[in-house]
């Protein structure tokens, strides 16, 4: 089985990535069977194909990104089934305004750059470390 | 006793029947072993239990080892191997079984409980290297000390030792042990204790001498309402029975329900055992879920009250959530009273996956995890 979360900011990048997803990909709809202990609005659609899971979720507004990239890593450092980690995530963002600086600061410190892949290690329990592939 | 003198912070369990090594840190008032059947969880209950009787092995045997057979045995070997079957297989050879269990108390405190069990030549039969002395050479000169005493019910020596004292009993079939006081008061609660009669006499006799049955009755009564009073009344050969007034008749307890009596034994028994460690068995057995908030919240209350550290075991994560959802809005209660400990096979290893009560109840209620 493998997970990937993505993260964007509203419903329309939600809807717009996961119908990418199914006409490019050839991934389908499928029941959210995961919780990410998300607000109320921040609703998720999760996408399948085959083993491969693709949960999407809008944050709703910029400044919430940070709240749900640490709930991802909070679900994270609890899982017990090694069926059920998550391995990749995906923070989609408008970069507007805002520099490299104030963007990497929407979502974690220990991102050193945009547009690149890091491993964010994760304390848990079970299987000691484990690390998120991050962009 | 002094409360926190007592109190476990920490155990750690090796070579106990299946367990390798288990270390349960931060213990709390409320500590729930929680995992699916047969991963070890009633192993660390019987540990913490050998560990509170210490050098009281009449105790620890009596309980523990009739209650996986209702007391019956096949006679001297099926006992024997009841024995044999509490150390771990692999960490010992026949002639050396060896268990340890280390605790710490909230001052840090170590206390450590090494059973150490030698076999007689009578339990041959059950050995499993028995019959390899047929054909390979061995030195025969070496004989063991158990082998001196050649009596038929002669099952072996236990040496029990902590870090100050050693002592040697003798294992007979009959297991009659002196009397010795214990490391802790311990009570293990099985699944069909309440189901006995004295049990039920014993408890109502502490809560009349502790002038806590009126206390008692009312806190049942929010669960079982019909309550009027538990009373005893005698018979004319002066044995007595107790019984439940109802509505104004008197009615037999052992006709109620288990659920009802149940209660009353785990919560007697906590009023009757003050400073004691409970171990219970299968926590949520006979209870309706409609219950589990008040039991939950009683336990909780009367192991602050009367300073019990409860070890209690579950498999059921329903059980487990209402529990959590009683103290949603204490989360005091869910940090800093509740423990959840889940023994799980992962990768071959077995581990033990510790959680307070507030993580625990994150885990389910906004992750959706799984926590058995």
């Amino acid at each position: 089985m493998k997970h990937t979360v993505i993260v964007c900011e509203g419903i329309t990048d939600r809807d717009l990535i996961s119908i990418y997803l199914q006409q490019v990909s050839g991934y389908s709809f499928t029941k959210n069977t995961q919780k990410f202990g998300l607000d109320q609005e921040q609703k998720f659609v999760t996408i399948q194909k085959e083993d491969d899971f693709i949960y999407i979720i809008p944050s709703i507004g910029k400044t919430k990104i940070k709240k749900v990239f640490e709930k991802i890593c909070e679900k994270t450092k609890y899982e017990r089934e090694e069926d059920n980690l998550i391995g990749k995530m995906y923070i989609f963002t408008d970069s507007d305004e805002d520099s490299e600086k104030d963007l990497i600061s929407l979502v974690d410190d220990r991102i050193p750059a945009t547009n690149t892949w890091i491993d964010i290690p994760i304390k848990n329990e079970a299987f000691d470390s484990i690390t998120i592939n991050t962009i | 006793m002094v409360y926190n003198d007592s109190y476990y912070k920490e155990i750690t369990i090796e070579n106990y029947r299946s367990i390798e090594k288990i270390e349960m840190k931060d213990l709390s008032n409320i500590n729930l072993l929680f995992g699916n059947n047969n991963c070890g969880k009633t192993s660390i209950l019987e540990a913490i239990f050998a560990h509170a009787c210490q050098f009281n092995v009449g105790y620890f045997f009596n309980i523990i080892l009739p209650k996986r057979t209702q007391g019956l045995f096949f006679g001297f070997y099926d006992l024997g191997e009841s024995i044999v079957n509490l150390f771990r297989k692999g960490s010992y050879t026949f002639e050396n079984m060896k268990f340890s269990i280390t605790s710490k108390n909230k001052a840090n405190e170590e206390t450590n409980t090494i059973y150490n069990f030698t076999p007689s030549n009578n339990l041959d039969e059950i050995n499993p290297n028995t019959y390899e002395e047929f054909t390979i050479i061995k030195d025969t000169s070496y004989k063991h000390e158990a082998t001196k005493n050649n009596q038929p019910e002669y099952l072996g020596e236990l040496t029990i030792s902590n870090r100050k004292e050693s002592k040697k009993f003798p294992i007979y079939q009959n297991l009659q042990f002196p009397r010795i006081q214990q490391s802790r008061d311990a009570s293990y609660i099985d699944i069909l204790e309440h189901r006995k009669p004295p049990s039920a006499i014993t408890i109502y006799s502490a809560l009349k001498r502790t002038n806590t049955l009126q206390e008692f009755i009312q806190e049942m009564q929010k669960v079982f309402p019909e309550i009027n009073d538990i009373e005893t009344i005698p018979f004319k050969n002066n044995a007595s029975n107790i019984y439940i007034d109802s509505k104004g008749e008197k009615i037999p307890f052992s006709i109620f329900g288990d659920g009802m009596r149940r209660w009353y034994y785990l919560i007697g028994n906590m009023v009757a055992n003050k400073n004691s460690v409970q171990l219970i068995e299968e926590i949520d057995s006979t209870f309706h879920p409609e219950s589990i908030p008040m039991l939950s919240k009683t336990l909780v209350d009367y192991s602050v009250r009367y300073n019990n550290q409860i070890v209690m075991t579950s498999h059921n994560q329903e059980f487990l959530k209402i529990m959590l959802d009683t103290f949603k809005n204490d989360e005091g209660i869910l940090r800093d009273k509740i423990r959840v400990y889940t023994l799980k096979k992962i990768k071959n290893e077995t581990k033990l996956l510790s959680l307070n009560g507030e993580e625990a109840r994150k885990n389910i209620e906004d992750y959706g995890l799984e926590l058995r």
